[in-house]
C-alpha cells in the first residue's frame, strides 16, 4: 500500500493506449476476485506452509544434523507424525492454492503496473512466492509419484526453495498485513451476491472441501484408520512382501547375490574387532520391539521386529558409549547405502539390528540379513543389508 | 498508512533475508544441468498455471455463465473446480511414470479406479449441497406463504 507517487518512473498516462483485453478497466467482474476470499484462503495457506517448511526442516535436519544435533529416541513416532503432517498438508494445500491464485489472479493486470520502485519489488517478489509456492507442491506431489522429470536431485532443491518461498511469504504478509485485517474483518459474502453465481463462501467451501478430498484419498498410507479409503496414496500399508511396503527393492538395489552369500559377515569395527555369522547373530540375546517404518515420501507402518541390540555389539567391540556410529550396507552405490547414529538413539534399548519381521526371517527387500531399525527415524536411514558397524569419522554425521 | 512501521520493517528484512539464504543455497548447491533444471522449473509453474490452467478456468467459467441455467451453475461450477482439484493431484500417480516393477509394493494400486472415487465422492458432496440448498429454499418459501394466508 504505497500511495506516493515519488519514484514513479514512467509516465503511465501516456501508455493508456496499452491498456487492452485483461488490463482494461472491469475486465474482471467475479465477485470471487475479492480480498475477503484471499485473506482467507491466505491464511490457511500460511499456516499450512508454515506447518510443511517446520517439518520439512526436521527432516531435513534429521539426514543431515549439524554437529550438536542429537535427535531424541522417543516418541518412536515422531518421525512417523512430522513426515505424514508433511506430505498430508502440502497435497491439502493444491487446491487451497489454486483457489488463492484465482481469487487474486486479475492482479496479474494491475494497472499501473508499477506505482513506484517500492510498488515493483513487491510484485516481483510476488514471482519467488508465486514459483515457489507451485515448484514446492509440484514437485512434493510427483516425488510422491515417483515421478522426476528434471535433471536436480529432489530432497536439495525443495529444501532450498522452501527457503525462497517462505521468506517471500513474511515479504507477502508484512506487505499485505492492511489488506488481509481488512478482508478478514468483513463477511464472505454481501447482501446483493448475483443470484445464480458461486458465492464466495461456497468457493472457499469448494476449495476447502476439495482439500478435505485429496487428504482422505491419500492419508490413510500413514493413518492406519484410513487405510481403507487409501485410494490415491502411493502405499497401501499392508501391501509389500511380509505385508509391509519396500522403499527399495533388492532387485532396484542389486544386493541379491551378496545378501544371499553363505559366507556373509557383519563387521563390527571397534578398538576390539570382530565379526559375526547370521548364525552367531542369530545365537545372541534377541529383543523384540514395535516400532514403524516411516518414509520421507509421507507412508509409515507399524511393525514388530526382533534382533540383536546395536548398544551390546557396540559394548562388545568397545565403542565409547558417546561416539557417533557409522552403518554401512552390503549396496555398493546409491545415496542411502550408509548412515549414522548418533546418542540417544545409538544407546536406546529399541535400536536393533533387525533379523526378523513380523513373526519370520527378514525378507530379502526388507534388507535381509539384517537391518537396522531405530525408533523416531527416517526410513532412508533404516539402513538395510547390513555388512558393517564402525565408529563415525567426521563425514555427514 | 501502518500502525506498527517498525514490525513491518522487521518483518520484511527476516523474509527478505531468508529468501536470499535460499537463492544463495540453490545456487550453491545446484550447478549446471541440475540449475538450469531447477529454474527452469521455479518459473515455468508460475508461467504455467498464470498462462495455461488461470485462462482454461476463467474461459469455462465464462462458457458456464452463458449456456448454464444459473440454479445448477454455482453447484456445476463448485463441483468443476474440486473435481479440477481432486484431478490434479492424481494425475501424477495415475500416469503411472513412477511404476516400476521393479518394487511392485510402490504405487500398487489401480489410480484411476481411485481417481473415480475421489470424483464420486467430489459429484456426491456437490449434490448434497444442491438438494440441502433446495429443500431449504422449499421450506423458507413454504413458511413465508402460511406467514401471508
Amino acid at each position: 500500500m504505497v500511495h506516493r507517487t515519488r519514484g514513479n518512473l514512467i509516465d503511465w498516462d501516456r501508455l493508456e493506449p496499452l491498456r487492452k483485453g485483461p488490463l482494461r478497466e472491469g475486465a474482471f467482474t467475479s465477485p470471487l476476485h475479492s480480498e475477503r476470499v484471499a485473506a482467507r484462503l491466505g491464511l490457511a495457506l500460511a499456516v499450512a506452509f508454515g506447518t510443511c517448511f517446520l517439518t520439512g526442516l526436521v527432516s531435513h535436519f534429521m539426514q543431515h544434523p549439524a554437529g550438536w544435533m542429537h535427535w531424541p529416541a522417543s516418541p518412536s513416532w515422531l518421525y512417523r507424525l512430522t513426515q505424514g503432517v508433511h506430505v498430508a498438508t502440502g497435497t491439502a494445500s493444491i487446491p487451497l492454492l489454486g483457489a488463492k491464485l484465482y481469487a487474486v489472479g486479475p492482479k496479474l493486470f494491475a494497472w499501473p503496473p508499477a506505482r513506484s520502485l517500492l510498488h515493483a519489488a513487491e510484485r516481483a517478489s510476488l514471482l519467488l512466492l508465486v514459483g515457489g509456492a507451485v515448484f514446492e507442491l509440484v514437485t512434493g506431489l510427483l516425488n510422491v509419484a515417483r515421478y522426476y522429470p528434471w535433471h536436480f536431485f529432489f530432497p536439495m532443491a525443495h529444501y532450498w526453495v522452501a527457503w525462497i518461498t517462505i521468506g517471500a511469504l513474511v515479504v507477502h504478509v508484512a506487505a499485505k498485513i492492511e489488506v488481509i485485517r481488512r478482508g478478514l474483518s468483513k463477511p464472505l459474502d454481501t447482501e446483493d451476491a448475483k443470484p445464480g453465481s458461486l458465492s464466495r463462501r461456497s468457493f472457499v467451501g469448494a476449495a476447502v472441501v476439495a482439500g478435505g478430498i485429496v487428504t482422505l484419498t491419500t492419508v490413510g498410507e500413514t493413518l492406519t484408520p484410513l487405510r481403507r479409503v487409501d485410494v490415491l496414496g502411493q502405499r497401501r500399508g499392508d501391501i509389500g512382501p511380509q505385508q509391509l511396503p519396500v522403499n527399495k527393492s533388492a532387485v532396484e538395489a542389486d544386493i541379491t547375490t551378496r545378501a544371499l552369500n553363505p559366507s556373509y559377515r557383519l563387521i563390527v569395527d571397534g578398538p576390539q574387532p570382530f565379526t559375526l555369522r547370521l548364525d552367531q547373530l542369530r545365537a545372541m540375546t534377541q529383543h523384540t520391539v514395535r516400532l514403524p517404518i516411516s518414509c520421507v515420501e509421507g507412508w509409515s507402518v507399524q511393525a514388530t521386529w526382533s534382533g540383536v541390540r546395536v548398544r551390546d555389539l557396540l559394548d562388545r567391540a568397545g565403542f565409547d558409549p558417546s561416539a557417533d556410529v557409522h552403518v554401512e550396507s552390503l549396496q555398493t552405490n546409491g545415496r542411502y547405502k550408509e548412515s549414522f547414529l548418533r546418542t540417544p538413539i545409538s544407546r536406546d534399548d529399541r535400536t536393533l539390528l533387525g533379523l526378523r519381521l513380523n513373526g519370520a526371517d527378514l525378507d530379502l527387500d526388507h534388507g535381509f540379513p539384517c537391518r537396522l531399525i531405530a525408533p523416531a527415524r527416517p526410513g532412508v536411514l533404516q539402513t538395510k543389508w547390513v555388512a558393517k558397524i564402525s565408529l563415525a569419522t567426521g563425514g555427514d554425521g | 498508512m501502518s500502525g506498527k512501521p517498525v514490525g513491518r520493517a522487521a518483518l520484511i528484512l527476516i523474509g527478505v533475508g531468508t529468501a536470499a539464504y535460499g537463492v544463495v543455497g540453490l545456487f550453491t548447491a545446484l550447478h549446471g544441468q541440475a540449475l538450469r533444471s531447477a529454474l527452469i522449473w521455479f518459473v515455468g509453474g508460475a508461467v504455467v498455471h498464470d498462462l495455461v490452467l488461470a485462462p482454461i478456468v476463467a474461459t469455462v467459467g465464462a462458457v458456464l455463465c452463458r449456456v448454464v441455467n444459473g440454479n445448477v451453475r454455482p453447484y456445476l461450477q463448485a463441483g468443476l473446480l474440486m473435481s479440477l482439484a481432486v484431478t490434479l493431484v492424481a494425475l501424477p500417480v495415475a500416469s503411472g511414470k513412477g511404476y516400476s516393477g521393479k518394487n511392485p509394493s510402490a504405487l500398487p494400486l489401480n489410480y484411476w479406479h481411485g481417481l473415480l472415487i475421489a470424483l464420486a465422492i467430489v459429484w456426491g458432496a456437490t449434490l448434497l449441497a444442491a438438494v440441502a440448498h433446495v429443500s431449504r429454499s422449499r421450506y423458507a418459501r413454504a413458511r413465508r406463504q402460511e406467514s401471508v394466508q
